[in-house]
């Protein structure tokens, strides 16, 4: 997003030291003159039916959710005369917890975003929602002799119920049709909500669970309860085998670096480093000594 | 050497004095007189407005609370317009038919907001409050004056700095009680100096100087 004309944080060739003072004095003095002017008179534009969870002056607070992966995270909006200006996370939501991640908080930038479409496009030609229903429907009517084998649907992946059952009914319409799932970047994750705080040794095989993760934020609580040594009797331990460096790894006890597909090797010999550590004494803050968790060789075998 | 002012230099000059004098003089008489005129203060003026709306009949005939129409004035820092959905509570049995109510009618049946002119219009730097003022017993006549007898509303008062402080330094002036802030009759009592004072303690006014601190109302 660039929020400046193009070219306009370049210096003009053709613009001289002097030039630019003269240009820039005549600037600051012809601002002067605006403090003569008096106000324009202003337009109070009230609504024309008032939603009843308003109040006009007084910013609204409502929760909603956005979406990592498809997995929803709870956030709390502030909202000003219709406008949302701030995304906080919300307490009482248990992926969230009361914290965002850095995409919710850029999601208001998403929002006031100049290249979002702001209405139905046909080609280039601005068009509108009705004649966007009429075409889909002459579109899936062409399909109906068929069973819709020629429909596909791209999606990101979603855990939306409500679409869910929407596309069921399209499927039942047309059964032949095929409903694709696909995210280009982030990793297919387990939906299931390992509890951290109570772990006490944890291996993480290429899996940035404290970042790039619809529970992140979760899990970094959890986490991190699990390793406040004046709460706990035994801090817990964190091993991770990665690809690139992660912010999980680099709050792991020790990181190796390992392509994704040796994986499985890594697993299967975490086992064994699994029994190793949960032999060992407790971890003291300042006098962390860990484990060595593989060999010089089995590293280089990775 | 010759004489290089003759005689008569001092007559010139001495016009000339009082000339600059008198010009510097009648340079500030007149911006004065157009800061103050209405021209420039929008005092007494009448504006165009979409619906020729009248205080005078709706308050001062129908004896509507304010409330009704400025509905958030207690709660929120902006007073709230009415809704046309709230005019065509009366007007959709009381003159459903009228030509000047046109376009409220229209506005509701498309839900397009109408657009009233603002007659009281601080510059955006400013920051004001009506619940505070509203729940300290500021009441709205000092500031708006009699609007139950305006048939256009028009301003009342500068809104120039010089007049926000006026009251902020001596509150005790202008306060009443509580349930008189919407009473558009009220006129300060003769021991207004008394009454205020036992007023401004009983609503717990600041009077420290904060009040007048550049930060309460530039924030
Ligand atoms: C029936 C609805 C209604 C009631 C009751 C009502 N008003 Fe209004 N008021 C309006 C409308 C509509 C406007 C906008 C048109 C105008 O400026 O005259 C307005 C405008 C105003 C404005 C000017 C706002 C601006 O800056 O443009 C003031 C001040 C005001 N009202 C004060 C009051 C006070 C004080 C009362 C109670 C004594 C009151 N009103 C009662 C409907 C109402
Ligand atoms: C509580 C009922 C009520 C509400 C709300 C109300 N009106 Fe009225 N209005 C009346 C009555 C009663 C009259 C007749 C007044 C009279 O002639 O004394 C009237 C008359 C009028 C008239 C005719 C001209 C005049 O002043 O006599 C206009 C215009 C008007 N109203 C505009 C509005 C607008 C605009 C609103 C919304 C901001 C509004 N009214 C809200 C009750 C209401
Ligand atoms: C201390 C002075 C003061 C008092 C008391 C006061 N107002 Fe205002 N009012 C203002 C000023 C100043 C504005 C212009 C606000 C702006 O431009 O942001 C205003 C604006 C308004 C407006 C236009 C909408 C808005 O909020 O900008 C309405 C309506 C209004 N006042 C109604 C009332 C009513 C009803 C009361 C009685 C409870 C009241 N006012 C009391 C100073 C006052
Ligand atoms: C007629 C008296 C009066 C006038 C006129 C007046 N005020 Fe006030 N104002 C008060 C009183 C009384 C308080 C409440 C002080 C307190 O909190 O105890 C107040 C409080 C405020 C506050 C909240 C201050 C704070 O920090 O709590 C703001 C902001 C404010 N006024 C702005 C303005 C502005 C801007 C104007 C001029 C457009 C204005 N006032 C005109 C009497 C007035
Ligand atoms: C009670 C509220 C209030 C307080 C306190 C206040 N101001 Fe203001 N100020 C205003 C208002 C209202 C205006 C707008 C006047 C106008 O419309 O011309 C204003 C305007 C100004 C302007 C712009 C003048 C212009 O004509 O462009 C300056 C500068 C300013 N104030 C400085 C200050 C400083 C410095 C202080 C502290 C000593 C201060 N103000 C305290 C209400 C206040």
């Amino acid at each position: 997003m660039n929020e400046f004309a193009s070219g306009a944080s370049e210096w003009p060739s053709d613009l001289s030291r002097r030039e630019f003072l003269r240009l820039s004095g005549a600037t600051v003095a012809l601002a002067g003159l605006g403090a003569c002017t008096k106000q324009p008179i202003e337009k109070i534009v009230p609504h024309a039916k008032q939603p009843p969870e308003m109040i006009p002056g007084k910013p609204l607070h409502f929760a909603s959710a956005t979406t990592f992966n498809g997995y929803a995270q709870g956030i709390l909006v502030t909202s000003r005369e219709g406008r949302p200006i701030k995304i906080e996370g919300n307490p009482d939501h248990p992926a969230s917890l009361g914290a965002t991640t850095i995409w919710a908080q850029a999601d208001l930038l998403d929002l006031y975003d100049p290249d979002r479409a702001k209405t139905v496009m046909h080609g280039d030609q601005p068009s509108t929602w009705n004649d966007f229903l009429r075409d889909v429907d002459l579109a899936l009517q062409a399909q109906q002799p068929t069973g819709g084998a020629g429909i596909r649907i791209l999606s990101e992946s979603f855990t939306s119920p409500t679409l869910q059952a929407q596309l069921q009914v399209l499927l039942q319409k047309f059964p032949r049709a095929r409903i694709d799932v696909w995210n280009p970047i982030a990793p297919d994750e387990s939906p299931l909500r390992y509890d951290l705080s109570k772990a006490r040794v944890i291996v993480a095989l290429d899996s940035d669970f404290l970042f790039m993760h619809p529970a992140a934020l979760r899990r970094a609580r959890d986490f991190a309860s699990s390793r406040r040594a004046n709460e706990n009797a035994a801090m817990s331990r964190l091993y991770v085998a990665e690809p690139t460096p992660t912010i999980t790894g680099s709050t792991s006890q020790r990181a190796i670096f390992a392509r994704s597909r040796r994986n499985s090797l890594v697993a299967s010999a975490s086992c064994r480093w699994v029994k190793e550590v949960s032999r060992l004494p407790p971890l003291t803050p300042g006098f962390a000594r860990p484990p060595r968790i593989c060999s010089r060789t089995e590293t280089r075998a990775l | 050497m010759a004489q290089l002012f003759s005689p008569r230099a001092n007559i010139y000059s001495r016009v000339l004095i009082v000339g600059v004098l008198i010009l510097i003089g009648g340079a500030g008489w007149a911006t004065s007189a157009i800061f103050w005129s209405p021209s420039t203060t929008y005092v007494n003026v009448p504006l165009d407005q979409p619906v020729p709306f009248s205080h005078k009949h709706h308050v001062g005939d129908d004896g509507i609370d304010c409330r009704y129409c400025h509905t958030s004035v207690e709660k929120s820092r902006f007073a709230g317009m009415p809704t046309s959905e709230t005019c065509m509570s009366c007007h959709s049995q009381i003159f459903p038919d009228a030509p000047v109510l046109a376009p409220v009618r229209q506005s509701f049946a498309t839900n397009t907001p109408l657009k009233w002119n603002r007659v009281y219009d601080l510059p955006d730097y400013v920051w004001f409050d009506h619940s505070i003022h509203a729940a300290k017993g500021i009441g709205c006549s000092t500031c708006h004056g009699r609007v139950d007898q305006m048939p256009v509303t028009w301003r009342t008062t500068t809104l120039y700095m010089k007049w926000c402080l006026d009251c902020h330094r001596e509150p005790q002036k202008f306060v009443r009680p509580r349930d008189k802030v919407f009473d558009m009759a009220w006129e300060p009592p003769r021991d207004q100096h008394a009454q205020g004072a036992k007023l401004v303690a009983a609503h717990k006014i600041d009077i420290s100087g904060r009040l007048t601190n550049c930060g309460s109302c530039h924030q």
